[in-house]
């Protein structure tokens, strides 16, 4: 063997080396330094106190949309059911999260009947305008209300798009955007479900 | 003779003002579904709409017997935000074009969906266009 080969194959060498002890991989956007995702109280659609902290331990999709909406959020809410269907065996140990961004017109029935049409166990949250304030705040989500007066819909709510993927470890890891494919979130969660 | 020949190039000018495309004449409609939805809820039709006429014409509006009234909207985003606004003037389909209605861009938007859309459905859509009138399109639920 060369000199040339040899070195060839020892920078070959060193990259793999390189590759298999370097961290994960991830499709969606990570955080730098992932933090503790905020903690917060909200209602779920049944009517249960929903508090995030209390679900550590599973991989959580979050995701700030509205009934109302008819294009943006079912992609997102569609992802999550092809998402679920084919984690299969793992579906149990990744909650799917939808906090309303239209609290005035999404009571917990209406996010219920909503979500079930995707997939019963999602889990719809609504609350006070105080409470839900807070929430946006901490998660930098934005949103605001456009009216459309000559229009059935009456008013949008112009909103964040992307989902947030929290760890089982309760920190707040990657972020999707709305039309991110199925294959890409699955990836990401099996990584993050596997990690010790 | 000659008022013969007058009266033919006067038929003909008359065909050529009058509108060029009956109903649906060279538009072609592929791929058109809906997402499911909830009974009273709002529901969503997209598609691709091929103008292969030789004639522009403009996709107004619509309306389904499914629900209580249709209106086209456009989705927008900027970064992360989304941005959702009905697009009152209509969408302009030249000869060769192609509009097509996808997920974060241009759909239809059903309001007051009179049963719940389940996958398999099918619902009739009747398009209303600016010069070929009116189009029924069927779309799929999945």
């Amino acid at each position: 063997m060369s000199g040339l080969a040899r070195c060839g194959l020892l920078a070959a060498l060193a990259l793999g080396v390189g590759c298999a002890a370097s961290a994960e991989t991830f499709r969606g956007t990570t955080y730098e330094e992932p933090a503790a995702a905020e903690d917060f109280v909200l209602s779920d659609q049944h009517g249960n106190p929903f508090r995030l902290s209390e679900h550590r331990g599973k991989v959580i999709l979050l995701f700030f949309g509205y009934a109302m909406c008819p294009d943006v959020c079912p992609v997102t809410l569609s992802t999550w059911a092809k998402v679920r269907e084919q984690l299969s065996d793992r579906a149990d140990d990744v909650e799917f999260v939808f906090v309303t961004v239209d609290p005035e017109r999404d009571t917990l029935e209406r996010l219920a009947e909503h979500l079930a049409v995707f997939d019963e166990s999602f889990i719809g949250l609504g609350g006070s305008t105080e409470d839900l304030d807070s929430v946006y705040e901490a998660y930098e989500v934005y949103r605001n209300k456009v009216s459309f007066s000559t229009s059935a819909v009456g008013y949008v709510m112009d909103h964040t798009s992307n989902m947030f993927v929290i760890d089982r470890e309760g920190r707040l890891r990657l972020s999707f955007p709305f039309d991110s494919r199925a294959d890409d979130v699955i990836t990401d969660i099996r990584q993050l479900l596997d990690a010790p | 003779m000659r008022r013969c020949g007058l009266l033919a190039v006067a038929a003909l000018l008359a065909a050529c003002a009058a509108p060029a495309d009956p109903p649906s004449l060279g538009l072609v409609v592929e791929d058109a579904w809906s997402r499911p939805a909830p009974s009273g809820g709002v529901g969503v039709v997209y598609m691709r709409l091929k103008n292969e006429g030789t004639t522009a014409d403009r996709l107004l509006t619509a309306r389904s017997p499914a629900c209580e009234s249709v209106e086209l909207h456009r989705t927008s985003r900027d970064g992360d935000r989304v941005t959702m606004a009905p697009v009152v003037e209509g969408v302009e389909l030249g000869p060769g074009d192609t509009l097509v209605l996808e997920p974060g861009g241009h759909h239809l938007m059903l309001f007051g969906l009179r049963q719940a859309l389940a996958p398999g459905d099918r619902l009739d859509v009747v398009l209303e266009l600016e010069r070929r009138g009116e189009l029924t399109v069927s779309s799929v639920v999945r």
